[in-house]
């Protein structure tokens, strides 16, 4: 084992150094290390390449004419250090802390506490540990690159679609992590929950191929309502709620949403729904503390339903 | 020594070199606390540092590292003088927790942090992620009253609203712990009114009022994480994959997939009329299988509901 590190570490020096690309060959002469058969010898030199990879160490391939058919390897200095930032240590300390009070899930956060220095103090107890996604890291490299994201994505009915999508950035909302962006699919702008997207089946496209309208905000752009989630015209529903619920609808809706306040503390709910399943399902969670008043068709389509769960 | 992948140790050794570069020299057993080693794996990878670095590896091409017992002594010009830049998801991983830290934070209260982050996000270039709480203005004030309640020891009195028992009710409670889970804020506390260790919803306190009483039973909480307002039942509830979301939020509820692609919800249930309404809002594809007395639930919920339209 110490024996790879010293060729990994030996590796890494030799092509972060390197002004030109470094053939196998070369490679192989300049360390020492690797085995003297050719075909062994590249196998060993793949597993160093992908291990540097998972790492985050990324090897720049550069086709040679010299020999033909060969491949020159370097690691580029803009793609190993991290950009200068001039933290204090006080600066340092305050991103340590909060590294650690806060953790992703899956301990994407030891990594770069590392290399911010490590831990302080092993006290320090985590506060939330932060939901992930398997394409949360991509679809923040395409959002900070501008590059276009396109992958297939299961929506909450469980249809499967290819999307393609500029990422103007993502929100992480009652723990869930959320893209926001342009669909092309669409041609408008739509929010994707980040762990409904196949990361098996996503690409990512060249750097700088859609502009960021200029001061659009990300969390305010997300429908957050999902009774708005659907595609047809909004209706405003009027919906009775009894004084025992009508606090926890106001503080919901907002008191603006009031359309009428009754002597019994009941109160006339307003809300806007084009998706009815989905008003139907917040509906039904008051219970027989909610009643539509009308619309026709929606007072209809609840008690179809209800009717159906009464038989 | 047991075996550490190498992968490993490389990622503790380029982040322990940039370190060092910086500070010249450290002990062995602060690099070993910082960087979550053994004192005996610190030295041995440092050692075989010290014999790396650039062909043909005479001894002014290799790095300049010092283990004299306790203290590591180390200088680069060229190599590994500054750290290592971040993967995609720990950029990610950096920035959300700077983030939250602030949302959790009162405003103001960590101008460190702020500044930092400032100047990551202008290194690793700006990206709009954000991590919101969605926390009202009167639940971010009841949180810091129970906050610095819990720091100073005291009671707090609280206007709780029970969302299914159509009452507030005023309690004086000990509080011990703020917790985030998934979506809620949760308030541990010994509740003096019920004489009992209780799990209050944030955005059910209506308001909240520290008291100048100490509070007394800040000792004898031991281990109790669960969260509920009184005992619960299981009800075992077999839905389609795709309504997991309609649950998932619900305190203690556990998965269990079936072979025909269905999955098992057992939810703690403290409230039968709640129950029925979620299985009005799943669907008649959802059913119950235990307990016996709530496999009709469903069903008397949808008529009773029914009644207000008919």
């Amino acid at each position: 084992m110490s024996e790879r590190l010293e060729r990994l570490t030996n590796l890494v020096a030799l092509l972060l150094d390197a002004k030109v690309p470094l053939t196998l060959d070369n490679i192989a002469s300049e360390l020492g290390l690797y085995p003297p058969d050719p075909e062994n010898r590249r196998a060993t030199f793949e597993r160093d390449k992908k291990l540097l990879r998972d790492e985050g160490i990324p090897i720049t391939v550069v086709p040679l004419d010299q020999p033909v058919g060969t491949s020159g390897y370097l690691i580029r200095a803009e793609d190993f250090y991290l950009p200068k930032i001039d933290l204090t240590e006080s600066e340092e300390v305050a991103l340590q802390l909060a590294m650690v009070s806060i953790p992703t899930v899956g301990g994407w956060s030891d990594g770069a506490l590392l290399k911010l220095g490590g831990r302080q103090s092993a006290s320090t107890q985590a506060l939330y540990e932060l939901p992930v996604a398997p394409a949360l890291p991509d679809v923040y490299h395409a959002a900070r690159t501008r590059s276009r994201l396109r992958f297939t994505y299961t929506d909450r009915r469980g249809n499967t679609a290819s999307r393609t999508v500029d990422p103007y950035g993502a929100v992480c909302r009652r723990g869930f992590w959320y893209l926001v962006g342009f669909c092309h699919d669409r041609e408008a702008i739509r929010t994707f929950r980040i762990d409904r997207i196949d990361v098996g089946a996503l690409s990512v496209g060249p750097p700088g191929s859609f502009v960021r309208p200029e001061g659009f905000n990300v969390a305010a752009a997300i429908t957050d309502d999902p009774k708005l989630l659907g595609t047809g015209e909004t209706t405003q529903v009027l919906v009775l709620v009894d004084s025992s619920r009508a606090w926890l609808v106001e503080q919901e809706r907002g008191s603006s949403a009031v359309y009428e306040r009754r002597t019994d503390g009941s109160i006339v709910i307003a809300v806007d729904v084009n998706h009815v399943p989905a008003f139907r399902t917040w509906l039904l969670a008051f219970g027989e503390h909610a009643e539509v008043l009308g619309p026709v068709p929606i007072r209809d389509a609840v008690v179809e339903w209800l009717t159906e769960m009464a038989t | 020594m047991t075996a550490i992948p190498a992968g490993v140790r490389l990622r503790r050794l380029l982040a322990i070199l940039p370190w060092l570069a910086d500070r010249g020299s450290a002990t062995v057993s602060e690099i070993a606390e910082r960087f979550g080693m053994t004192p005996a794996h610190v030295v041995s990878d440092l050692e075989l540092a010290a014999c790396c670095g650039l062909p043909p590896y005479s001894p002014d091409e290799l790095f300049e590292i010092i283990v004299d017992d306790d203290i590591v002594t180390a200088r680069f010009s060229r190599l590994f003088h500054r750290r290592q830049t971040f993967t995609n998801a720990e950029a990610v991983a950096v920035l959300a927790a700077g983030r939250t830290m602030l949302a959790l934070a009162e405003s103001g209260s960590l101008p460190e942090l702020t500044t930092a982050l400032a100047k990551v996000a202008a290194a690793l270039g700006d990206v709009d992620f954000e991590v919101e709480f969605g926390m009202d203005a009167d639940q971010a004030s009841h949180l810091h009253t129970i906050r610095d309640a819990i720091e100073a020891a005291v009671c707090v009195e609280i206007e709780y609203q029970s969302a299914w028992r159509d009452e507030s009710t005023v309690r004086t409670i000990e509080p011990v712990d703020v917790t985030l889970r998934d979506r809620q804020w949760y308030v541990a506390a010994w509740c003096q009114s019920s004489v009992a260790w209780r799990t209050f919803r944030l955005d059910r306190v209506v308001r909240a009022q520290a008291l100048s009483d100490k509070a007394s039973q800040h000792e004898s909480r031991r281990g109790d994480d669960g969260v509920q307002d009184g005992a619960s039942t299981v009800a075992r509830v077999v839905i389609d994959d795709h309504q997991r979301d309609l649950v998932a939020s619900v305190a203690g509820v556990v998965f269990e997939s079936l072979d025909n692609g269905r999955v098992v919800a057992a939810i703690p249930v403290t409230n039968e009329e709640w129950l029925g309404t979620l299985l009005c809002r799943l669907g008649s594809g959802a059913s119950v299988v235990a307990p016996p007395q709530w496999i009709d639930l469903r069903r008397e919920t949808a008529r009773k509901v029914l009644a207000r339209y008919l």
